[in-house]
């Protein structure tokens, strides 16, 4: 896996769309630009958001949420350190990146923590911003229960992700 | 507070390269029409969790915006939901309920190769930075579940909407 797992994906579809006719070269040049420019637009939050977690750090905002939520993350099986993380990848993608990038420096990449903190962000959503997105676009204002919903089977994949990680 | 900036400028640019690869690969699977079929399937198998939705446009708008999630295309999965929301909301119940489980869809995150947090994992000097694959997918899997089920449930009960 790993490696291995990434180049195996990307020579399967090279050849699909080789069999199928696709100019290849055009469209990964034409797609590339697209995630480059996505990457960019990423900056400006990624720094407010990296700002952000400084002083909620030195500020001492994040022990005393840490503290609050100790018994939760205790009951989950969750290091303490993943607290912000945990609060917040439902709001913002660049916000758990950050967060994401301080558990890496703290507790190192492939601690207990470091692992636990990349699956909690690879495998959410930002659930606050997509229902603002795509409700945005319509005229509804409350959809019931989908937030509450949403909500619920985060914390039910947080809880899943403390047992099957050791 | 001065070194946050470039933390994240080397961030982005940490992502960049992956971003580039993964959305360059991704264009050769849209072109192939492949993106389209997974999307097509994907309405086919879940069309029983939507309830009795009919309308052939919601059903494209949806599983485009489905595949493009699980394949991790957030540029293609945007437009697409919010194809789809405007497209639900003018079929009345049936739409809203299949709107409902839509969103909680999306919001459980379930994507088959997440690239972004294996860059991160890689570029912090991971041993293996896919090691992180499977208790993702049980993790994504589990919350997707769960969402079903519950949004299923609430959703059969009928609820009233204001």
């Amino acid at each position: 896996m790993g490696e291995g797992m990434v180049l195996v994906v990307v020579a399967l579809i090279v050849l699909r769309g080789m069999m199928k006719g696709v100019d290849v070269y055009g469209a990964f040049v034409q797609g590339g630009k697209q995630g480059m420019d996505a990457a960019l637009r990423l900056l400006p939050a990624l720094c407010a958001m990296t700002m952000l977690l400084a002083v909620m750090g030195a500020s001492g905002l994040n022990r005393v949420l840490t503290s609050l939520l100790a018994p939760l993350m205790r009951l989950m099986n969750l290091p303490e350190e993943v607290t912000p993380i945990l609060l917040l990848r439902p709001l913002s993608g660049s916000g758990s990146m950050a967060a994401l990038q301080q558990v890496f420096a703290q507790c190192g990449v492939d601690s207990r923590a470091g692992r636990i903190a990349s699956v909690l962000v690879s495998a959410s959503e930002t659930i606050f911003y997509t229902m603002t997105v795509y409700l945005g676009a319509t005229n509804i204002r409350k959809l019931p229960w989908v937030l509450a919903v949403s909500l619920a089977s985060y914390v039910v994949g947080a809880a899943v992700c403390g047992a099957v990680i050791h | 507070m001065l070194q946050s900036g470039q933390g994240a400028v080397e961030l982005v640019l940490t992502l960049a390269g992956s971003m580039v690869l993964w959305s360059g690969v991704m264009e050769i699977l849209t072109r192939t029409g492949d993106v389209e079929r997974l999307g097509r399937l994907l309405a086919r198998v879940l069309a029983p969790l939507f309830g009795g939705l009919k309308d052939r446009d919601c059903w494209a708008a949806m599983g485009m915006n489905m595949a493009a999630n699980v394949l991790g295309l957030g540029n293609a999965a945007t437009p697409a939901g919010i194809r789809a929301a405007q497209l639900l909301e003018k079929q009345g119940e049936a739409g809203l309920r299949a709107l409902a489980m839509l969103l909680v869809l999306n919001n459980a995150g379930l994507q088959l190769l997440p690239t972004t947090v294996m860059t991160l994992r890689s570029a912090a000097g991971a041993a293996n930075p896919a090691d992180v694959w499977l208790p993702g997918m049980a993790v994504s899997g589990a919350a997707t579940l769960c969402g079903l089920a519950l949004m299923g449930m609430i959703n059969r009960g009928g609820m009233k909407r204001g």
